[in-house]
């Protein structure tokens, strides 16, 4: 996947955008609540799981949001499956 | 400005009920153009205005790989990338420059203060006015988007987090 720091906007490596990530209480990964023996996170604010996308194919995380626009997801610029834009 | 309001009082707890009551906190708004900032006024809020000053220390890398025989170009921005891993491994780096990467729509913006904003109250920025470095990676650095604060009847005193290579949304 390729992810731009500056907009937020997430997209396959093949340029389709997958989601542009928000989240209005400014939540922080490490803050959040594991959730015992799955990758997603659980935010107590807006009671949704926070899907890791470490380690995750571009199919999955487009399919996931396909099927839900609100799916929340958790992007980290170091993970090796992420290619850093800056410009688009 | 200054009528308290109990309930959005910065809260003195700790752990999960710290948690519980950030659900609480008020979002503050950014408006960042004359014709949205005085919209707002027209729908009650009160625009505490800002200069919007890009700042050095906020700054990304983008490097351009040209095929020296096409001419064909390809940007990077990933230093996990190089030019050899582009068409047959012949791209050559051509451009490589560190820029202030945002763009405003004016040099100033407003918070938008609502009704009853008390002093002392905890809230969330929605959208930092002010050019603070939030993360990191590779040498670029990013603005701090999103931050809470804490209102003095003045201006807001914004709890800076540590910086952090991860979004969430």
């Amino acid at each position: 996947m390729k992810f731009n720091p500056i907009t937020r906007r997430l997209y396959t490596n093949q340029g389709i955008h997958i989601k542009t990530l928000h989240c209005p209480y400014s939540q922080r990964w490490d803050a959040l609540r594991q959730v015992e023996g799955h990758k997603t996170r659980k935010c107590d604010l807006c009671a949704k799981d926070i899907v890791d996308t470490r380690g995750l194919a571009d199919e999955s995380v487009l399919t996931l949001v396909a099927r839900d626009a609100s799916a929340c997801l958790k992007v980290d610029v170091s993970q090796d499956n992420i290619r850093v834009v800056n410009l688009e | 400005m200054s009528n308290p309001d109990v309930k959005h009082l910065v809260p003195m707890v700790a752990g999960k009920e710290m948690r519980k009551a950030r659900k609480d906190l008020r979002i503050i708004k950014t408006a960042r153009d004359q014709k949205a900032i005085n919209r707002a006024v027209e729908n009650g809020f009160f625009p505490l205005m800002k200069p919007v000053i890009p700042s050095s220390e906020i700054h990304a890398t983008v490097a351009v790989y040209q095929d020296p025989n096409t001419g064909h170009i390809e940007v990077g921005g990933d230093f996990r990338r190089g030019p050899e891993d582009y068409g047959d491994g012949n791209y050559e780096t051509v451009v490589h420059i560190s820029y202030y990467a945002y763009h405003f729509p004016a040099p100033f913006a407003a918070y938008l203060l609502p009704v009853g904003l008390a002093i002392g109250e905890l809230v969330i920025l929605e959208d930092v006015i002010d050019d603070i470095v939030g993360s990191r990676f590779q040498g670029n650095t990013y603005r701090l988007e999103k931050c809470e604060a804490i209102w003095n009847g003045r201006d807001f005193k914004l709890q800076i987090p540590d910086v952090d290579t991860s979004r969430i949304g």
